[in-house]
């Protein structure tokens, strides 16, 4: 080793926090999505089967977002609704703009001013498999927001905006439910302009904050 | 006029790289692999109080964040050190025999502007030969080409190879792609 006779001879973990962020110790912190310098990221344990309920996923201890093998994830481009595959070891580069939306993990379609990459890492020796989600900090102006098009005809019927790059994302999750809860108040915020269809309700991140009507929704789309 | 649909998402197959560089959007990634008969990436990085490897420990994936303004260099896979201007991810996992790596440099939207190639003394953990490349917007490969010239003029010059606090002088390094490796740069990658 080229470098050895200058190497810093403590042990690594004495001196770097949490340097390696898939570390069983560490892993802990991501489950909701923590800004670390320029990125924000996330980490989610995939399951052989999703979780059905609330006390399935406490038991499996998966954090505040269910992860599952067979979820399908979504987005929406100029061909309309397609589903992106998820392949071991193939990173997905979502480009800021793009409407997303991974069906049981969150109920509404989320969209970043900044990238988003995801990549799904097979089990290890002794652990298991999980999803590692990265995106840009937003900064300044960018936002991120939530919305949702008609399941019949695909307009938007409601969206919502959050300045994550001025009020810092920390406010991510207060605004989720807020938005969340009021569009499922409201019949009006989900029925289509165009095509008058009344849409179904979301649902939040957070799987343990369900109301009923919520975890049926979470079950379905 | 020519009009196309603009990308909105696309894939990056970390265990069918091809050693490119992609640079899309907020992001330049690299993707890599090695065999259990090639020495491993490690990842290197410079502090204050000295050279910091990053070794993997067992056979479970492991992530590491380089911070934007650290120099690193990974050994067998380039042999100068970078600072760049947004943080890096390096991301290393196993499946079956083969290490798969990706290298994320990227994230904020104003980052990855510009990058800078240099040289650690492997006698005194001096940095010395800084020298700062603007333009990665056209694509990080012309970052990593102009560090190859840098490193065949840093080969062929002892005084450049030089360190201007200890006198020690820097054995030869390597570039990013091998497979544009002269002898002495093969040479020197297979030495780590």
């Amino acid at each position: 080793m080229m470098y050895a006779d200058v190497y810093v001879d403590e042990p690594l973990d004495k001196i770097v926090d949490d340097w390696d962020f898939l570390n069983e110790k560490v892993l802990p912190k991501f489950l909701g999505f923590r800004p670390v310098g320029d990125g924000v990221y996330g980490m989610r344990q995939i399951l052989p089967e999703a979780p059905q309920t609330v006390e399935q996923q406490q038991q499996a201890g998966t954090g505040p977002i269910i992860a599952a093998k067979h979820r399908r994830h979504w987005e929406i481009g100029p061909k309309g609704i397609v589903q992106v595959p998820r392949t071991p070891l193939v990173a997905h580069v979502m480009l800021a703009g793009t409407p997303h939306h991974t069906e049981h993990v969150y109920g509404y379609w989320h969209i970043n001013d900044v990238d988003e990459i995801t990549i799904d890492i097979p089990p290890a020796a002794d652990r298991p498999g999980y999803v590692v989600l990265m995106q840009g900090h937003p900064k300044g102006n960018e936002a991120d927001r939530m919305a949702w098009y008609c399941e019949q005809c695909t307009e938007l019927v409601h969206m919502t905006e959050l300045v994550t790059g001025s009020l810092g994302f920390k406010e991510f999750w207060t605004w989720e439910r807020n938005t969340v809860r009021t569009y499922n108040a409201d019949p009006k915020l989900r029925t289509c302009w165009n095509c008058g269809h009344v849409n179904p309700v979301g649902y939040l991140a957070l799987a343990t904050q369900d109301t009923a009507e919520e975890r049926e929704a979470r079950l379905k789309w | 006029m020519v009009s196309a649909a603009p990308t909105l998402s696309f894939d990056v197959d970390v265990t069918a790289g091809d050693g490119r560089w992609v640079r899309q959007g907020n992001h330049a990634i690299w993707s890599g692999r090695r065999e259990p008969n090639e020495p491993p990436y490690v990842l290197h990085e410079w502090t204050e109080r000295g050279v910091r490897p990053f070794p993997r420990r067992d056979d479970n994936a492991h992530m590491r964040r380089v911070p934007a303004g650290t120099p690193y260099h990974i050994s067998s896979l380039f042999g100068f050190w970078i600072v760049n201007d947004v943080d890096a991810l390096l991301l290393n996992a196993k499946r079956g025999e083969t290490d798969y790596y990706m290298l994320v440099v990227g994230g904020r939207t104003d980052g990855l502007r510009e990058a800078t190639s240099l040289f650690v003394c492997p006698k005194c953990a001096a940095r010395f030969g800084e020298e700062k490349f603007a333009g990665l917007q056209s694509g990080y490969e012309r970052f990593i080409d102009a560090a190859l010239k840098r490193v065949r003029g840093f080969n062929a010059d002892a005084a450049q190879r030089t360190c201007p606090k200890c006198g020690a002088v820097h054995p030869p390094i390597y570039g990013f792609h091998a497979e544009a490796d002269l002898p002495e740069e093969r040479a020197a990658r297979a030495a780590g």
